[in-house]
């Protein structure tokens, strides 16, 4: 008897397509048994850690035992480093002592113990994300879920599988993506998640924004997952099988080409020229970027220096870090934006006031001048990553004029400290501003004057003029960005841009939509920045398409009045672009 | 450099010997690396440290040797105390040589 196949439409997170078993995980961290315990309770606290560590320990060795030697010596090194890390009396006795001196449940002990070791580490250590801190990082996951009876047995994370789940944090997947995760299903999140941000990073297939889809699929299911169309298909049949397997084939064609052609210089159809640039988050997507044709970096996100981190990096190991990125892609441009998040997710930084809505609040910019010895800090590692004359600063958030003025204050007072402290820098650093909050389209003549570049944030900009929140599916069609205003927003900005002689540079991930680009292209618009795994996907769009046509294309939807007809105008003219080639 | 009370001592079973090694391979004492070591440490009797920028750890304790997160180009300090301490520093040698068996 088959089972009926089924198909579900998700958010398209992250490009690319995975075949495989799916494992489920139905409930988030944020269930798990967070608690303080009587002293009477210490005793059967102790011997559940202990029987925790038994039965991982047990069902490694089960595993380890029935291994091929080409798998073991796959992943046979990595397992027995958990097993090890497992086993160790220094952790053991850190985790039993806590327990009894603290008072607490075994995943609270087992969560400060490791994060101790973590502390310990992250002096040390550039990048939070390195190999070493992943390996602890990965007992703590371990622990957690077998504590929780979330996960009963962990030999399933050691053959390839499509991890299926309400949500993710970004260390968790970042340690899953080291196991061998091929895929990414979430009931939650959209786009710009930090758990999608991440698998767009590491180039992990994801699909987000599937309600249900835990209960819809279980462990072991067939599944195929397509994140180039935001779809997820439970038990394919073999039509389907083929057909994905095909797009996969193709898709890895496309990126192996380009890693081989390396084409760095984008034509249009009609021979015009094209500046794609990448968005990344951490250092090491730096040869993935480059490889792919990047021509600079258009958006280094700097959230992940902060976030998820045991402390607020210092300005020496921010530097380090910006000028390996600099230095990788010299001569040519890395633009560096400044920290986006709010104080809430900084550790070091209790906010006192619970805000009711937190996307309006004290965040990035407002944050950042708030709290001016975080920002100068970062701001002067941004300084001394610029003296080859590569780096941009970018400033998110921006809403209006006496941001500019006071954070441009604050570059001067960053250039004279690092002049007094005898370290160089590009003192004729160029400063741009996120164009993402309404307000500044309203006052860009003015705001020109005092910055060298625009960065056009399409994600945030279409959420706060249509006042919708783009993750939420429900929402859909409102934050569409194939809609009059949109379309009309857009075009006035670039028109703007244009006669104000600013560059601009599109940054949010509408440049990576077939149907947006051709718009985006017909605008006027030449620098585009997106995930590195996008490059080639936009490569091969660009040479089919006609700039030329696109304009005429951009004359006509321009005063339509609604969305379908927009989407239709636009879907014709793809379509027609088809039957040429 | 003067002689150290570490020689070993001429016909005794106990013995303490220490060596600075450098670490060749790329990625440093990272876990797999540390995992290795430890496979070793914990087959011989003897008491076996490691020594870098001023920290110490046994070399059976896989977290410690984590923690002093030495990295690639680190001269680290191999210390064993024991009547097997010989041959389990010329395995220990031996495994760093050999940049834990990755490639160069």
């Amino acid at each position: 008897m088959s089972i009926h196949s089924k198909t579900f439409k998700g958010i398209k997170v992250s490009a690319g397509i995975a075949i495989g078993k799916a494992v489920v995980i139905s409930h988030t961290f944020k269930d798990m048994v967070v608690r303080r315990i009587n002293p009477d309770e210490v005793e059967a606290e102790k011997n559940r850690f202990i029987s925790a560590i038994r039965l991982i320990t047990e069902q490694t060795d089960r595993l380890l035992a029935g291994m091929t030697p080409k798998e073991l010596k796959k992943i046979g090194p990595h397992i027995n480093v958990q097993k090890m890390i497992l086993s160790d009396l220094r952790f053991a006795e850190d985790v039993l002592n806590i327990i009894s001196s603290e008072l607490v449940s075994s995943e609270v002990a087992v969560t400060r113990s490791l994060d101790r070791y973590l502390k310990q580490l992250s002096s040390k250590e550039k990048s939070s994300l390195n190999a070493r801190s992943m390996d602890i990082k990965s007992i703590e996951f371990l622990l957690l879920r077998i504590l929780s009876g979330k996960i009963r047995d962990v030999s399933i994370l050691s053959e390839e599988f499509i991890l299926v789940t309400h949500d993710i944090t970004p260390t968790e997947l970042y340690y899953y993506s080291k196991q061998r995760m091929i895929g990414l299903i979430t009931e939650s999140g959209g786009r710009n998640s930090h758990a999608s941000i991440v698998a767009r990073s590491l180039n992990i297939p994801a699909v987000a924004g599937i309600p249900g889809i835990t209960q819809a699929i279980n462990t072991a299911d067939k599944v195929i997952l397509d994140g180039i169309g935001g779809i997820v298909i439970v038990h394919p049949n073999q039509k389907q099988i083929a057909e994905y397997s095909e797009k996969r084939t193709s898709f890895c064609l496309l990126i192996e080409s380009q890693q081989v052609n390396r084409q760095t210089e984008f034509l249009s159809r009609d021979g015009i020229r094209v500046s794609v640039l990448a968005n990344i988050d951490f250092p090491e997507e730096v040869d993935i970027a480059k490889s792919l044709g990047a021509d600079g970096i258009g958006l280094l996100r700097t959230e992940f220096y902060f976030i998820e981190r045991p402390r607020t990096p210092s300005e020496e190991e921010q530097f380090k870090s910006y000028d390996y990125i600099a230095e990788k892609f010299y001569p040519k441009e890395v633009t560096i934006r400044t920290l986006d998040v709010g104080g809430e997710k900084i550790p070091g930084f209790i906010s006192h006031q619970k805000e009711e809505n937190p996307a309006l609040g004290v965040r990035a910019i407002r944050f950042c001048l708030k709290n001016k010895n975080l920002f100068l800090s970062q701001i002067k590692a941004i300084l001394r990553a610029s003296y080859r004359g590569n780096v941009r600063i970018l400033i998110p958030m921006i809403s209006k004029m006496e941001e500019i003025i006071e954070t441009r204050r604050l570059i001067e007072e960053a250039k004279q400290i690092l002049t007094d402290e005898n370290k160089r820098f590009d003192p004729n650093i160029k400063v741009g501003i996120m164009l993402e909050i309404p307000s500044i389209i309203f006052i860009m003549e003015d705001v020109a004057k005092h910055i060298d570049f625009f960065s056009l944030g399409t994600n945030d900009l279409i959420q706060f003029i249509m006042a919708a929140d783009r993750g939420n599916i429900e929402l859909f069609d409102s934050a569409s960005s194939l809609s009059p205003p949109i379309i009309r927003v857009l075009y006035t900005i670039i028109e703007k841009a244009r006669s104000l002689n600013k560059p601009i540079y599109v940054c949010g991930e509408m440049a990576a939509e077939e149907e947006d680009i051709v718009v985006l292209l017909g605008m006027g618009y030449r620098h585009l920045s997106m995930s590195p795994i996008n490059i080639p996907i936009f490569m091969n769009i660009i040479k089919d398409i006609d700039i030329k046509k696109a304009e005429g294309l951009v004359k006509k939807i321009i005063s339509f009045e609604n969305d379908s007809d927009i989407i239709r105008e636009v879907e014709r003219f793809l379509s027609e672009k088809d039957n040429i080639i | 450099m003067k002689e150290s009370d570490d020689s070993p001592k001429p016909g005794g079973e106990e013995r303490k010997i220490r060596k600075v090694l450098t670490l060749k391979n790329q990625l440093g004492l990272h876990a797999r690396a540390a995992a290795a070591l430890v496979n070793i440490a914990t087959k011989f009797r003897s008491d076996i440290q490691i020594q870098y920028n001023d920290e110490t750890a046994n070399c059976k304790s896989i977290m410690g040797i984590l923690m002093l997160s030495a990295p690639f180009g680190a001269e680290i300090e191999i210390i064993i105390e024991g009547d097997d301490a010989l041959q389990a520093m010329r395995e220990i040698e031996s495994l760093i040589e050999n940049r834990f068996g990755e490639p160069e």
